[in-house]
């Protein structure tokens, strides 16, 4: 039986590559895509350090860029040797949600390598995978000095363009809390939609240099109150859309004090525990709506790819390393201690 | 010139108010019931009025040690006219004469105890403008 590299869970932070066996079964709506490249993503911490429970034993990851190697006899937009990327929660595109644009929601949505929970589907830290409905997951990447970039557009770049893009209108004040990738992702998508003052807020230097680099005007909390700077950039109005990319209550508290009255706060980063105590009074008063979920890929992928490849989005200048999948034990340590910005995974090596 | 001279008039007209209030038998219990900080920040004169609506209140100018739950801030003016019961905050509010910042449930508690408080205010600076006026 063929075999190849892929990256195992083990148990909590600990990962193993292994060779396990290459995926042989393509079904009629599927594709075998060799994967070029694939990066570790906040998310993949989640099953990591098993804050959120993934069986052991499940192949991680889910950020990638490749190369089709087989489709399915139904697939219709995509032939061997085509360069993609692809959703990384695979959504059947043709249920009465996924119709009307909420794909994240999709009651059949699964995910590259978060176990059995979210569909048992084996990740891409690996050298193949299988990607299910391709025709409505995967999209083509046509400009191939791009691919660094178009390497975020099926997770956290479109992630963090719809956490703005949703409820935004042109101009708008865009406050962003977390300056990590995702938080990266929604201040440079503001930027590129036009938005007036952006302003991203964390406690890490390095990481608000990095959101200036973007374009942003960065605010560090642990020496000035967020509130007070935010509102000194709007006029005392605070911002039109917040974005929380953490998923911490510490940042969801930071993000109503900083909406204005009408804002829309949207809540990329995931929240696991039960219940929040919420400020209702002041969310009912304000009129502020509050948006969480999984990313409505389907929707939006092909508007940040269209950026992307017009060199609007530029993600890749996020990516911190480069390293070898057969080093990915030594890279999720160092991604868990928060050492690197983005890793990219080379599988051949 | 504005009405107030200087900050330590401020703190003699408006202050005094808000220290008048702590002892007013409907609203002084309301106050300290609050259990909040407020800062207003008042330009011309530039100064800072704290009020604690704690038991017992406190009132201070500049160099408070207290961090604020609600921030204001309007010219010196506007909040005595607002005082003597002749400036609409929704108005200033909307022309951006008037700011604030914190919890608006929190706001919308303290704006009614102020109503009461315009006899006193009134009274406070009669002589003040009897002065003006001679
Ligand atoms: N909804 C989706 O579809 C989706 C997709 C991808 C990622 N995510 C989630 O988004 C979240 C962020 O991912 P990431 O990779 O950027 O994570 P990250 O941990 O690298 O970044 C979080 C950043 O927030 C900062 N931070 C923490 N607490 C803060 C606070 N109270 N105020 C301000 N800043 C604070 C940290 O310093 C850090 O820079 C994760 O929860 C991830 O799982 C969601
Ligand atoms: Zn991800
Ligand atoms: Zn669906």
């Amino acid at each position: 039986m063929a075999t190849m590299k892929a990256v195992v869970l083990q148990g909590p932070n600990e990962v193993r590559v292994e060779e396990v066996p290459k995926p042989s079964e393509v079904g009629p709506t599927d594709a075998l895509v060799r994967i070029d490249r694939a990066a570790l993503c906040g998310t993949d911490l989640h099953a990591y350090d098993q804050s959120m429970p993934v069986d052991p034993g499940t192949i991680m990851g889910h950020e990638f860029i490749g190369t089709i190697v087989e489709v399915g006899s139904a697939v219709q937009q995509f032939e061997p040797g085509d360069k993609v990327t692809g959703a990384c929660i695979v959504s059947c595109g043709t249920c009465a949600l996924c119709r009307r644009g909420k794909s994240g929601n999709c009651p059949g949505m699964r995910v590259y390598g978060l176990g059995v929970a979210f569909g048992d589907l084996p990740g891409v830290h690996a050298e193949y995978a299988v990607t299910p409905f391709a025709d409505v997951t995967l999209r083509k990447i046509n400009n191939e000095k791009k691919a660094e970039d178009v390497l975020f557009v099926g997770d956290i770049l479109t992630t963090g363009y719809e956490a703005v893009r949703r409820s935004y209108q042109p101009g708008d004040a865009v406050a962003i809390v977390g300056a990590g990738p995702v938080g990266l992702c929604a201040t440079m998508s503001a930027v590129a939609l036009g938005a007036g003052t952006v302003a991203v807020i964390d406690r890490v230097p390095e990481r608000l240099a990095e959101a200036e680099r973007f374009g942003a005007i960065a605010i560090n909390a642990a020496e000035t109150d967020p509130q007070d700077a935010v509102f000194d950039l709007t006029g005392w109005r605070g911002a039109d859309v917040v974005v929380d990319a953490v998923g911490h209550p510490s940042a969801l508290e930071t993000a109503i004090r900083v909406a204005s009255a009408g804002a829309s706060i949207n809540i990329p980063g995931v929240y696991i525990q039960e219940s929040l105590e919420l400020p209702i009074g002041e969310l009912w008063f304000k009129g502020i709506s509050v948006k969480g979920g999984g990313c409505n890929l389907l929707r939006y992928m092909d508007e940040v790819m269209a950026l992307v490849e017009a060199g609007r989005l530029n993600p890749s200048s996020m990516i911190s390393h480069r390293m070898g999948l057969s080093e990915a034990e030594k890279a999720y340590e160092m991604f868990a201690k928060r050492e690197a910005m983005k890793i990219v995974f080379d599988p051949t090596k | 010139m504005g009405y107030f001279a200087n900050s330590a008039e401020v703190d003699k007209y408006i202050g005094g108010m808000f220290r008048a209030a702590a002892d007013h038998p409907e609203v002084g219990p309301q106050m300290k019931a609050a259990n909040l900080v407020m800062n207003v920040v008042y330009q011309e004169p530039d100064c800072v009025l704290t009020v604690v609506f704690k038991e017992p209140m406190t009132v201070t100018m500049e160099g408070a040690e207290y961090k604020p739950d609600i921030t204001l801030t309007m010219r010196a003016d506007t909040a005595d006219q607002y005082w003597r019961g002749k400036y609409n905050l929704a108005v200033g509010l909307a022309k951006g004469q008037v700011k604030a910042k914190g919890p608006v449930s929190k706001i919308l508690k303290l704006v009614p105890l102020t109503k009461p408080l315009f006899p006193v205010y009134n009274e406070l600076v009669k002589e003040k403008d009897a002065q003006a006026a001679s």
